[in-house]
């Protein structure tokens, strides 16, 4: 069950966003301090698929959010979907700069970043919901593009950490055989991803 | 039929190798491998785990000094003694001198303007109304976005087009 802001919680956090904006520095470290998980595990992570990348991106974000404070403008959903939006163009910078393939085009993001200012700002829980079930769609829209076994085999290991060898055990071959297996998968879904057109993803 | 298609086709020499080098990889995430970091990213994306609590408060600490830094706030430290009157002093004189910031709210905004620069082609004068209606929709639709964004603080430094 989402738990969304309450009148009272709404008044404390404008209340909290006016002291940030007329520079109380404990105001503004609450009001970061409050969302860091949420932008962190549901915005930032997902998207850069890293934990050291994530992590910058979130420093990142509060330097833009503590700079450009005296520009918000208070809306009655709270801090948070501004505080989403910052954080998607961090990590659509962070994503451009990027070599590697992850699961994220900068495309999908910049679609993203657009959606956040022109749609109906949510509520933070309610966003947070959507955000983690969109990555998971995400991720299993990918897995879906390559052979059942290799997708068995990242779900396994990976998602869920099982250990190797029972990971083996289960697909019916020794450990040295399923360690070229996830080889093979993790060289399918590479291709996969990168011969996807942005169309074909999931937002 | 290519090992992308047939999971328990027999693996070339490269392939042990590379499977080995993944697995080293997977169990020690300093071991640079491009092929775990997109396993991970999956994880990350499936199942993130939350941000460790030291982790966050050194973001918030550096965001914070970063953000002031950029927006030319200042941080004063009290001290004691001879080097607290020097530092009030300058502090005084900083803050005469720096003046109430106010935000330009209108800086780098797309106004309502003319929407001639967007034809300059020679066009007939019956026939593609709908095309020309669509090309100053989708330039005004971009000025409107571009305008939320700069009055959110977030702007693109190119601005609005």
């Amino acid at each position: 069950m989402v738990r969304r802001m309450e009148a009272g919680d709404l008044e404390a956090e404008r209340l909290l966003v006016e002291k940030a904006q007329r520079g109380d520095r404990v105001a503004m470290g609450e009001l970061l301090r409050k969302y860091g998980n949420a932008l962190y595990a549901s915005v930032l992570l997902p998207r850069l698929g890293s934990e050291a990348a994530a992590k910058d991106a979130l420093g990142e974000t509060y330097a833009k959010v503590v700079e450009r404070i005296d520009r918000f403008t208070w809306q009655n959903v709270g801090f948070y979907p501004w505080l989403r939006t910052v954080a998607l163009r961090v990590a659509l910078d962070a994503l451009r700069a990027r070599k590697r393939t992850v699961l994220w085009e900068a495309e999908d993001l910049q679609r993203e970043v657009d959606a956040s200012q022109t749609t109906t700002p949510l509520d933070q829980a309610v966003q947070e919901k959507r955000d983690r079930e969109a990555a998971k769609v995400r991720v299993e829209a990918a897995l879906n593009k390559i052979h059942e076994r290799y997708a068995r085999a990242i779900r396994m290991r990976v998602i869920e950490e099982k250990p190797r060898e029972e990971v083996a055990k289960e697909l019916g071959v020794t450990p040295a055989t399923f360690d070229v297996l996830l080889h093979r998968a993790t060289a399918a879904l590479k291709k996969a991803l990168e011969k996807e057109e942005p169309n074909d993803s999931v937002r | 039929m290519t090992q992308f298609d047939d999971p328990d086709a027999p693996p070339s020499e490269e392939e042990i190798r590379e499977s080995q080098r993944l697995r080293e990889a997977l169990d020690d995430a300093s071991k640079e491998s491009a092929d775990a970091d997109l396993l991970r990213a999956v994880k990350h994306a499936a199942e993130p785990k939350p941000i460790a609590k030291r982790d966050l408060d050194e973001a918030v600490k550096s965001g914070l000094s970063r953000g002031e830094r950029r927006s030319g706030g200042v941080v004063i430290r009290v001290a004691f003694g001879a080097s607290f009157v020097l530092a009030a002093a300058a502090a005084i004189i900083f803050f005469l001198g720096r003046g109430p910031v106010q935000p330009d709210a209108g800086a780098g905004l797309a106004h309502a303007r003319s929407t001639q620069p967007l034809f300059t082609e020679r066009f007939e004068t019956h026939g593609g109304e709908s095309a020309r209606i669509d090309r100053i929709a989708v330039a005004r639709a971009a000025d409107l976005r571009e305008n939320h964004f700069a009055r959110w603080g977030v702007g693109d430094k190119r601005g609005p087009k």
